[in-house]
């Protein structure tokens, strides 16, 4: 299972993003190799509009099984990622990527 | 003859100059062939017409053109997506999908995709309006759909309206949107000159030097009419003379003009000051467009 998770920084330690489109970035964990990577999004949160479909573009790229978001999936956001299948975790709190991910890993 | 109303700040009296303006110019030539048309292009919120009524001609409804995905045709290549640069396209690796509302009409995807597979289908977005006020005077608006986020295209196309329906008009005022950005360089592209209404207050102060910035850089002819003149300070007045801009009217701060505005009446038939101010302003653009007053 792929697990994608809008964080404020690279690492385990960084705190979940309440932002999803805006997020500094994604970490995804991959549960096969338990290996998280790192998908920076400065270039796409600079941008005026859209912002939330590139992010969803980015987890359907990367075919993330489940999506998670410190705070709520925008409307356009929610459509794309609708129809890519995933599972959407919003408002998972005040928490870190490991939290995260050892909470939602059994979903 | 075309004279576009525009301002930075929104609420500076953009409607209250373009309409009152109309009617005292269709008055004052009454009987002869000096037509004045009245068009509101502030699409997001047209209020001319709030304060003059006419009968309606006729009404069209305006479509813009967007792509459409044709799934057996697309090979999955992702360059739509990746060329796209207003994010109106999302590549979901086994289909495309695609958010109108994000979409400029820019045809990129479109003229680009190897396939053919995004031809554009036009979609509506607003709606256009001819009324006729009396002999001398004709008003016409556009106003945008809900949910429709671009404005610029039904400008775009009121603009070319204009051209094609009222090209017997003598003189045209233009009721532009407020802001300095696409909506509002788009409706002043035909004008002859742009007169910026402000307050004299720092606000006021401050958006209109933005949109000298934006008139400056579109090369446009420009005139500046200060509202509410009698509040804030003088900031704007010595700002118009340091810089030779020329201040072609004075609007009087009066309880007055609020209480007509509020009610939907025309200013210039209950009070003098704004009549002659108004008069003023006429001689003004006749001077600097070099229109026979």
């Amino acid at each position: 299972m792929k697990i994608l998770i809008a964080a404020k920084r690279e690492g385990w330690d960084a705190p979940v993003s309440d932002r999803f489109g805006r997020a500094a970035g994604f970490s995804l964990y991959d549960s096969e190799t338990g290996n998280l990577s790192w998908h920076s999004n400065t270039e796409n949160k600079q941008a005026e509009h859209g912002v939330g479909i590139q992010a969803a573009q980015l987890a359907a790229t990367l075919q993330a099984d489940l999506v998670i978001t410190g705070g709520n999936f925008g409307p356009k956001a929610g459509e794309v990622l609708g129809k890519t299948g995933a599972k959407l975790i919003d408002y998972a709190g005040d928490i870190s990527v490991k939290q995260a991910v050892e909470k939602y890993k059994s979903h | 003859m075309q004279i576009a109303i525009a301002s930075g700040k929104g609420g500076t009296g953009k409607t209250t100059l373009a309409v009152n303006l109309a009617v005292l110019l269709s008055e004052m030539f009454a009987g002869t062939d000096r037509k004045v048309l009245l068009a509101d292009t502030d699409v997001e919120e047209p209020n001319s017409g709030l304060f003059i009524r006419g009968k309606l001609i006729d009404e069209e409804i305006k479509y813009r053109l967007v792509p459409e995905w044709k799934e057996d045709k697309c090979t999955l290549c992702k360059r739509c997506a990746n060329i796209c640069e207003y994010n109106a396209l999302a590549f979901l690796g086994i289909s495309v999908m695609i958010f109108p509302e994000l979409c400029h009409s820019c045809y990129a995807c479109s003229d680009l995709c190897p396939e053919d597979a995004l031809p554009m289908v036009p979609h509506r977005m607003g709606i256009t309006k001819r009324y006729h006020l009396n002999d001398n005077l004709q008003f016409m608006e556009s106003r945008i759909d809900i949910g429709v986020e671009q404005a610029t295209p039904l400008i775009e196309q009121t603009r070319k309206f204009i051209k094609e329906n009222y090209d017997d008009t003598w003189f045209t005022i233009l009721d532009a949107p407020p802001g300095t950005s696409c909506p509002v360089m788009e409706a002043v592209k035909d004008a002859d000159l742009v007169v910026l209404i402000t307050e004299p207050t720092p606000f006021g102060f401050h958006d209109l030097k933005l949109a000298i910035d934006t008139m400056e850089e579109l090369k446009k002819k420009y005139a500046v009419v200060i509202n509410k003149y009698g509040i804030g300070n003088d900031d704007v007045l010595n700002y118009c003379h340091d810089k030779r801009i020329p201040v072609i009217g004075k609007i009087p701060h009066l309880m007055e003009a609020a209480r007509l505005y509020s009610k939907g009446k025309i200013m210039i038939d209950e009070i003098p000051e704004i009549r002659s101010e108004m008069e003023k302003i006429y001689k003004g653009i006749c001077q600097l467009t070099e229109v026979k007053a």
